[in-house]
């Protein structure tokens, strides 16, 4: 059941994600030229004008889309579950845990997509403005090898290694920040009233117990740390690296944390108005 | 046919009263195939419990059978409908005879009326 | 044969308000029963519960022999007594959807109740007027072969030609194994359709009772008797 509602979540949310990101390319498009124009243009003629402004609202439309699809991610879980549609999607034969994994898969597809779009617009402004031309594979190997080369020379361990954490890292980043919104919101709603601010007060609130936790962390190993030997014996990859795993660490936490909690409010505490 | 219903009475039991009356008219022939139960509570506008149990009153008086797999029938014994005509008969006369009691009409009074409105009727239809 | 719905000792409390207290009844299949009550009465919670909307402060529910859960959402076609049809989607869509999720759902049934209803299937939720919701709604819940159909007031404020043939539409749906739950306070619109009547007031059942049974006790309709009971 979880793929037929990730497929009507797609259907939801992909009416206004595809034409958003549709037109963001044609506007990345047009932005390459613009650049392309301006290089050859001294004077302040009226075209100018509208390259400027063409690369504003490229600028504009980039911004905007990372707003929407954060706005989106909110606005499906609040409206589908919490809100009348909840009397129709809460009523489904499927899980809660089906119900919640399709949100965070779909949300995070565009996530990910807005990501790709991000690169991929600037690519295009970058390869027709001229700046750049297409990459040459063989250009990149080698770059990717005296990377690697030279982290082996300060001993810090393989690139590869370092890009797979910084992706996990990634990919918990936007589970912890999805999941946080949707357990304030099952929370604030499983209320009477004030649903809306009661979760942004549990957002709140979390965010001030996680502050209170991490401080509290930090007190707690800091003398130790200066009294231990760790930094003396461990070496730089060895340290990079704990550093990446632990960030993973409280990620993974985190994420199961929320979790759990939207889970228990969405099975026991579901108050539809 | 036009199907109302009164209040104050269980709505089977207006059942019952209904067909039997369609029986005894003659709207329902000896031996018909009545409508399906599901038919006959659409039109009637009831749940099809209640016309259940209402056909299953008619049988039990011997007015419908059933035929395995196949519905129900009017009965074609003609003795069964005509007593149940007389019932019905019975009826309107026993309530008859009571509302005009209600009005201080004496038994005289009673056959005397109905002989005057016969003529009346008469002779509405003679002009 | 295993009941439709079986409620024990149920009680649901709002903080320190008591919506539903000690409720016991049981809908065997094949019944079409009404739930009865003034507004705030605990109907639609009652509905909620069986729905597994709500979880219950204590006592049980069983909806085929089942706590409220997946399993049992597979056996309920639900009528809410709002419009919850997502604003975006269109007739066709609604009946994807329906299709995708529920496996007793008749499409070829939903697509000829929209069309002698005149309702078009590419229109979208947010171009329809209220009573085309109302429709719609009624007839994706109603091309289900359901065990357990809960109708949260089905007929309030629509026109008598729609309420009759929501009533026709019940009636023609009648299957020996499934039961239907209308809660109403418009009961006279419903009585001749019903079978039991359940009534519930401050959140107890005061009564249940078949509909001939009590116009056979108290010489009078449901309806009255109901306005009699419940006299502000």
């Amino acid at each position: 059941m979880l793929g037929k509602l990730m497929k009507h979540e797609f259907r939801a949310t992909g009416r206004i994600m595809l034409p958003l990101l549709a037109a963001e390319l044609i506007l990345a498009v047009l932005a390459g030229f613009s650049v392309r124009g301006l290089e050859r243009m001294e004077d302040m003629s009226f075209l100018h004008a509208l390259y400027v402004l063409t690369l504003i609202v490229f600028g504009l439309g980039m911004f905007a889309i990372a707003v929407v699809v954060f706005v989106l991610m909110i606005q499906r879980f609040y409206r589908s579950l919490l809100r009348d549609e909840g009397y129709l999607s809460m009523t489904l034969p499927v899980t809660v845990d089906a119900q919640i994994w399709a949100k965070l898969l779909t949300s995070f597809v565009w996530f990910l997509a807005v990501g790709a779009l991000f690169f991929l617009s600037m690519f295009v402004v970058m390869s027709i403005g001229s700046y750049i031309t297409l990459p040459d594979l063989e250009e990149f190997r080698e770059f990717w090898r005296s990377m690697e080369a030279e982290l082996r020379e300060l001993g810090v361990g393989s690139m590869a290694l370092y890009l797979f954490e910084m992706l996990a890292a990634v990919f918990l980043g936007v589970c912890v920040t999805c999941l946080r919104c949707y357990a304030s919101m099952a929370i604030g709603c499983s209320a009477a009233d004030h649903k809306l601010i009661l979760s942004f007060v549990a957002y709140f609130l979390i965010g001030i117990a996680l502050g209170m936790t991490s401080n509290a962390a930090v007190f707690a190993v800091l003398p130790r740390l200066e009294t231990s030997s760790f930094f003396e014996h461990v070496s730089p990859a060895r340290f990079m690296h704990t550093v990446m795993l632990g960030n993973l660490v409280i990620g993974a936490g985190l994420s199961a944390l929320f979790y759990l909690v939207t889970r228990y409010f969405l099975k026991n505490k579901l108050n539809l108005a | 046919m036009q199907w109302h219903f009164d209040s104050e009475l269980p709505i089977y039991a207006q059942l019952v009263a209904h067909i039997k009356r369609a029986i005894a008219t003659g709207e329902l022939r000896p031996g018909e195939k009545m409508t399906p139960v599901r038919d006959l509570s659409l039109e009637a506008g009831v749940n099809p419990n209640t016309m259940q149990r209402a056909l299953q009153q008619l049988e039990r008086e011997g007015l419908v059978y059933p035929q395995r797999g196949n519905g129900r029938y009017v009965t074609e014994d003609t003795g069964v409908i005509e007593r149940a005509r007389k019932t019905l008969a019975a009826g309107h006369v026993r309530r008859y005879r009571e509302a005009m009691r209600a009005l201080g009409c004496s038994e005289e009074e009673m056959i005397g009326l109905l002989r005057e409105s016969r003529e009346e009727e008469n002779d509405g239809n003679l002009s | 044969m295993e009941t439709c719905l079986e409620c024990r000792a149920l009680t649901k409390r709002f903080g320190s308000a008591r919506a539903l207290n000690g409720v016991n009844l049981t809908v065997a299949p094949g019944r079409v029963v009404g739930l009865l009550g003034p507004n705030g009465s605990g109907k639609t919670t009652l509905i909620k519960l069986a729905n597994g909307l709500l979880t219950p402060s204590s006592g049980e529910i069983a909806v085929c022999g089942l706590t409220p859960g997946k399993e049992s959402k597979a056996l309920v076609s639900y009528l809410p007594d709002r419009p919850c049809l997502p604003e975006w989607m269109s007739g066709e869509g609604l009946m994807d959807y329906y299709a995708d999720f529920f496996r007793d759902f008749d499409r070829a049934k939903a697509a000829d109740m929209m069309a002698r209803l005149g309702l078009r299937e590419e229109q979208r939720v947010s171009q329809m007027s209220k009573g085309m919701k109302e429709k719609v709604q009624l007839i994706l819940v109603m091309s289900r072969k359901a065990k357990l159909y809960l109708l949260d007031e089905p007929i309030g404020g629509v026109d008598p030609a729609t309420r009759d043939y929501i009533l026709d539409t019940i009636i023609r749906n009648y299957a020996e194994d499934a039961s239907v739950v209308i809660s109403t306070h418009l009961i006279s619109d419903v009585e001749n359709v019903l079978d039991d009547v359940i009534f519930l007031r401050d959140g107890t059942v005061t009564m249940q009772a078949s509909v001939d049974d009590i116009r056979e006790q108290y010489g009078k309709s449901v309806d009255a008797l109901f306005r009699e009971v419940f006299k502000c």
